[in-house]
């Protein structure tokens, strides 16, 4: 068996909407290895955040099974799944959620907020605050910040705890096509110095381009995953 | 920085429903402390009044209200000289008199003595100055509040329609009396009152031993049908009582009045999670846990109800303080136990509406409130 840090097996996925029940995902099996630079590309209500939140263990499937770090997640009690969200993976979404009051490296550090003994993640924070290029806005609060320069500090958010899988989920959606490129390069930087495997949502394009394999959801299913020769 | 700090520091995002929050607060404790303090100044004043008495009994007309409305005669005295059970007695003639000093206490009871008022009395009655003799005229002692109001020493003058006194001395009891009684010879009051020369108010007496008291109280009464004999103990027992009911009566409504600004702070925090849904979504989603969000927003309600009481409390001595100036029969007294009662009665209910809030914030679906549902 290949190494691997995420493997679906027939995951479906159903909810509820008023008497109708919706099949947002109708059996997905797929792999991912170590390291990988890859994105879930589909249209609207395929079903691609829906995945999203069953690999970041922030939801459960109806049925099959979700490995991620070699942990099944299906078996693990819902209120444990914070151990697996606050030390296996990292969450970037199309809104910031910076907090207001705090300051950039504040921000960065609040996933380990109710870790113990939390001292330690303040010189990674400062590291990962240079790596991105904003190690001079560090006490600067959100709003004295471009949207470009707060979704980078969302992404050392993403970063704080060392994840195994990092998801960004519509990030560019916010920002215009020059600041979103910046960003992936920013993102393919940090996967290749880092080796976080790096998981987009998106349907925009140009950030598909970008990445090194591209699977399609259409109405629930994979239709296609293709690796691309010339990232 | 930890969930505390982080905590803390939400509480400056909203200014404005923070501050309502804490002035709900703020205004309920002000009121427990306030009217606990009167109450402790007024139990304390009735127990020290306790402890002067030391025993006395007065004998008033039968149906006496006040001791100013009783006329007692005067030849009792010599009838009480031959009961071996009583170690001094003193004639009293009362007056009640308003004041017309602008500022100043409206109202003094001016209380005729003869010498033997001494005998009564405590040793250390006197403050400052001496005793007058009974045979004197238009001289005073007063009660050391009375007198501070008043703005008057030793040796000053004063009037009380009609008449003029100088002042020989200034008693202190810590009760009420300081703040409303006068001494004056029992010949003046006499003359203010237009009484005859074989009438008193009441006579006091003092027994030579405190269980002999009911003794003396049948004595009286069973040869005069129309004396009573009353042991101002009972009466003050009986207020006790009364000041517990009413000591109840302000918890309640105080209680209340810190119940609703415990609503208060449901309220402001209930809007306060509901505005950060998304927010508490991402810290959920970042491996926050259920007890981490709950604890976040417990510590806000305890951050407004700690600053809520810490400024009810300084308000409420502020406010308690300015009665005693301006009502000067009314005694407060601050005593840690009432600060302590206030101060955790008020953080108590300010944890408790945050409970609400708390679990509504920790249950949240980290996919549901990331999209703000």
């Amino acid at each position: 068996m290949a190494e691997e840090v995420i493997r679906t097996v027939a995951v479906t996925k159903n909810y509820r909407l008023g008497r109708s029940v919706i099949h947002a995902l109708r059996g997905v099996s797929f792999k991912v290895t170590p390291s990988e630079f890859l994105s879930i590309v589909g249209p609207s209500g395929s079903g691609k955040t829906t995945l999203l939140n069953l690999l970041g263990a922030l939801d459960l499937p109806t049925s099959g099974k979700v490995f991620l770090d070699g942990v099944d997640l299906t078996q693990v009690p819902e209120r444990k799944l914070y151990a697996v969200r606050r030390n296996k993976v990292g969450f970037v979404f199309q809104h910031f959620y910076l907090i207001q009051t705090l300051t950039t490296i504040e921000n960065v550090l609040v996933p380990v907020l109710p870790v113990k003994n939390n001292k330690q993640f303040r010189k990674r924070a400062e590291e990962l605050l240079s790596t991105i290029g904003l190690k001079e806005r560090m006490t600067h609060k959100p709003n004295q910040l471009s949207g470009g320069e707060q979704q980078r500090v969302a992404v050392c958010r993403a970063l704080i705890n060392n994840p195994k899988v990092l998801f960004c989920d519509e990030i560019t959606g916010e920002l215009d096509s020059a600041t979103g490129e910046k960003i992936i390069g920013l993102l393919q930087k940090i996967n290749q110095i880092e080796g976080v495997t790096t998981i987009f949502v998106t349907h925009d394009p140009t950030v598909s381009s970008k990445t090194d394999r591209t699977i399609t959801l259409e109405d629930g299913k994979i239709t296609s995953d293709k690796s691309s020769s010339n990232p | 920085m930890n969930v505390t700090l982080y905590s803390l520091k939400n509480l400056k995002r909203r200014k404005l429903r923070t501050g309502l929050a804490i002035l709900g607060i703020v205004l309920g404790v002000m009121l427990i402390t306030s009217l606990l303090t009167v109450m402790d100044g007024l139990e304390s004043s009735i127990t020290e009044s306790l402890n002067l008495l030391s025993g006395n009994l007065i004998i008033q007309e039968e149906g006496s209200v006040d001791q100013v409305f009783s006329i007692v005669n005067a030849s009792l005295v010599e009838d009480l000289r031959k009961n071996e059970d009583i170690e001094a007695i003193s004639p009293e003639i009362y007056v009640a008199r308003s004041l017309e000093a602008s500022g100043g206490p409206r109202f003094i009871t001016l209380i005729g003595v003869t010498n033997s008022y001494r005998d009564i009395v405590s040793p250390e009655y006197i403050k400052t100055g001496s005793y007058f003799n009974e045979t004197d005229h238009s001289k005073i002692i007063l009660g050391s509040r009375i007198a501070d109001r008043l703005g008057v020493e030793v040796g000053e003058t004063f009037l009380i329609p009609p008449m003029n006194f100088t002042v020989t001395g200034i008693f202190e009891t810590n009760t009420m009396a300081d703040a409303i009684i006068g001494l004056i010879p029992l010949p003046d009051a006499r003359a203010i009152r237009n009484l005859s020369e074989d009438q008193v108010s009441v006579i006091e007496v003092k027994p030579v031993d405190p269980e002999r008291a009911d003794a003396i109280k049948s004595y009286v009464e069973s040869r005069f049908e129309e004396y009573e004999v009353i042991f101002p103990e009972d009466l003050i027992k009986g207020a006790t009582e009364i000041l517990g009911t009413v000591r109840n009566t302000v918890w309640l409504l105080s209680g209340i009045a810190v119940l609703i600004g415990g609503i208060g702070i449901t309220n402001a925090m209930l809007m306060s999670v509901i505005e950060r849904t998304p927010e508490i979504g991402l810290l959920k989603a970042t491996g926050w846990r259920n007890m981490d969000v709950g604890y976040s927003v417990l510590v806000e309600a305890l951050g407004i109800g700690v600053i809520g009481c810490l400024f009810g409390l300084v308000l409420g001595i502020v406010a308690s303080q300015t009665a005693q100036n301006i009502i000067p029969a009314l005694t407060v007294k601050f005593t840690p136990l009432t600060f302590i009662e206030s101060f955790v009665f008020g953080v108590g209910l300010s944890l408790f509406g945050g409970v609400y809030p708390a679990l509504k914030a920790s249950r949240m679906s980290p996919i549901q409130a990331i999209r703000g549902e």
